[in-house]
């Protein structure tokens, strides 16, 4: 396990916190995440990396149970434990295609590296309330908010300009990722999704953090949590 | 100099320390934190004569103090182990103990006989399964099929015959007494015990299979009280296992009468905790004075 101090732990939306970890070349790729151990709980938490630094990295996260809540509650000075990046992040060997990238809630943390290295790509943000984190893209948004009966796919697909992308980046809750698997399939555009499934190891030794592809099951935490999009098969 | 090399069931191993099987894989995940030829041995994932799905998504949630699963037993099948795992791990200098799993009896048989052609050190035989013949009762819960099974195991191979056995008994010693009967040349003890979550918002069992094994520090009071039951009435060596996540707890389990400790769960909490666990055993013996490793065994006892 490596060792970083908190530099900064600030809540930015929604039970959203954004904690900058001092800790020299971390070198995450867009799309990987690290095993974040916390106090009281048993087993890490798996973050993404929202950023990844030259001397720090930023995670943002959010609220939703005790391993979460311990995070929140860490102050600048404490020390964090985890470990180093895991899981195959997104391949970004696909500059020369028209790409749209889309987030959803807590999804919008792990793309924003990505669409600091697509800058081209346009980026569709998904919010339930506030926004966060929006300013730090530097590329054209689209913002949609749950609040006011918008989803993010609903954005995508009504905008005028959602029918010229052929490729798609995503990540955010399941509802989502299965209504874009399905504009996609109608559309026939390519992709790649990250998705999350309950873990242990991280390290693809347990497998208990199985989804169902068309190619069987697999490991979300070794071979993914990048997929392609037409791999996945989502449950009814 | 201190001695933390064990002899267990004829075979020489650097120390006492191995996995819990289906925690680490087949010995190559955990490679980025550290080589695991440094582990007295290496106890593989559970197979299965032919390849297994397992169960679908919705394996595991943490609890208190520790976690459950149902996998599933997902595994690739002994020969594709043969073929692509075990060459490696033979490479990198490990001893391997092959833990097995059948739906029948002669299943466990056929894997058995296979693996004796194999490079493998030692089988490990898993009896929590659901015995299909028994109507789906476990193999390990009744001493006549535990005796059964490993009298046939023992049969067809030359390499020690590890008996896993499943807490979730009433009599722990009577069980274990049958796997010596049969002509074990060891027992491990133990396997999850049977649990379950249910969530709330969805108000529905959370695993896909409703039951999972609970793991972790949540069981190592049982884990180590059945160790320390079995220890007086057998004459064949244990190996214990159950919430084991540092050297302290490894040495309760030796003390209570493991020859050898597995590390579990564990190594989902620190990947380090097998080399840490050695490390820590080393120490406790320069601390206390203490030459051989081998002289604790089952000393809580005495
Ligand atoms: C690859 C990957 C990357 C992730 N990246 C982020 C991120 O960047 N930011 C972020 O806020 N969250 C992220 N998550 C989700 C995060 O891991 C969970 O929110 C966290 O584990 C909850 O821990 P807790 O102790 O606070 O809650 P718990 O008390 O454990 O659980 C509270 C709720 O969270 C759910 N949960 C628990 N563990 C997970 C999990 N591993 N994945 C999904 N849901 C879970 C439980 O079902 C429960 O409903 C990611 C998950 C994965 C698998
Ligand atoms: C994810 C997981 C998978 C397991 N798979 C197997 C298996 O295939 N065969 C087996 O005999 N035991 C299996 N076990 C049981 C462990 O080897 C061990 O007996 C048990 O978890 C208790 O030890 P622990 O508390 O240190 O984890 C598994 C346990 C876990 C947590
Ligand atoms: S979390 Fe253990 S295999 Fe993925």
């Amino acid at each position: 396990m490596l060792t970083g101090k908190v530099e900064k732990n600030q809540f930015l939306a929604d039970d959203i916190f954004e904690m900058e970890i001092k800790y020299s070349n971390l070198s995450a790729k867009p799309g990987q995440f690290i095993n974040v151990v916390c106090d009281g709980k048993l087993l890490p938490r798996p973050i993404s990396v929202c950023q990844s630094k030259k001397e720090s990295f930023v995670l943002v996260y959010k609220v939703v149970g005790e391993g979460t809540k311990w995070l929140s509650k860490r102050i600048k000075g404490s020390e964090i434990r985890f470990s180093p990046p895991l899981g195959r992040g997104f391949n970004l060997d696909i500059k020369n295609k028209k790409i749209a990238i889309l987030g959803g809630g807590m999804g919008i943390a792990p793309i924003l590296s990505v669409a600091q290295a697509l800058d081209k790509a346009d980026v569709f943000l998904g919010y339930n309330n506030d926004e966060f984190l929006h300013d730090k893209f530097p590329n054209k948004i689209y913002k949609s908010f749950a609040s006011e009966g918008e989803t993010v796919i609903d954005r995508f697909v009504n905008s005028k300009v959602g029918k010229s992308y052929d490729y798609v980046i995503a990540c955010g809750p399941e509802g989502m990722l299965k209504a874009l698997q399905q504009v996609c399939k109608e559309k026939n555009i390519p992709g790649q999704i990250s998705i999350e499934q309950h873990m242990a190891c991280g390290v693809g030794a347990c497998l208990v953090c199985n989804c169902q592809t068309k190619h069987g099951y697999k490991l979300v935490c070794s071979d993914g949590p990048v997929f392609p999009i037409e791999e996945v098969v989502f449950n009814d | 100099m201190t001695n933390l090399a064990t002899n267990f069931a004829g075979l020489k191993l650097k120390n006492p320390v191995t996995v819990g099987s289906g925690t680490y894989g087949f010995g190559s995940e955990y490679k980025r934190f550290y080589n695991p030829n440094i582990l007295g041995a290496i106890t593989s994932k559970g197979m299965t004569l032919n390849e297994k799905e397992g169960n679908p998504p919705g394996r595991s949630i943490e609890t208190p103090s520790g976690m459950l699963n149902c996998v599933g037993l997902q595994n690739p099948g002994v020969e594709f182990f043969a073929k692509e795992h075990l060459p490696k791990l033979k490479e990198d200098g490990c001893t391997v103990f092959a833990n097995v799993a059948g739906k029948d009896v002669d299943e466990y048989v056929e894997i058995v006989r296979f693996l004796d052609s194999t490079e493998v050190d030692a089988v490990e035989v898993n009896l929590s399964c659901p015995n299909v013949a028994e109507g789906g009762i476990a193999f390990g819960t009744d001493p006549k099929v535990v005796e059964e099974v490993t009298r046939k195991t023992v049969a067809v191979t030359s390499k020690p015959i590890i008996i896993k056995l499943t807490p979730n008994v009433a009599d722990i010693v009577s069980i274990a007494q049958a796997a010596q009967n049969g002509g074990a040349h060891g027992i491990s003890l133990i396997n999850t015990l049977l649990g379950m979550s249910i969530d709330t918002k969805k108000r529905r069992p959370v695993l896909s299979n409703t039951f999972g094994g609970l793991s972790g520090p949540a069981i190592k009071p049982v884990a180590l009280r059945m160790v320390y039951q079995v220890y007086p009435h057998i004459d064949i060596p244990i190996i214990g296992m159950g919430g084991i996540v540092n050297s302290q707890d490894a040495l309760e389990f030796i003390m209570a009468g493991a020859q050898m400790v597995a590390v579990g769960t564990g190594n989902f909490v620190n990947p380090l905790a097998c080399q840490e666990i050695i490390e820590g055993l080393e120490m406790y013996l320069e601390e206390n004075d203490i030459e051989d490793i081998n002289q604790l065994v089952g000393i809580a006892h005495k």
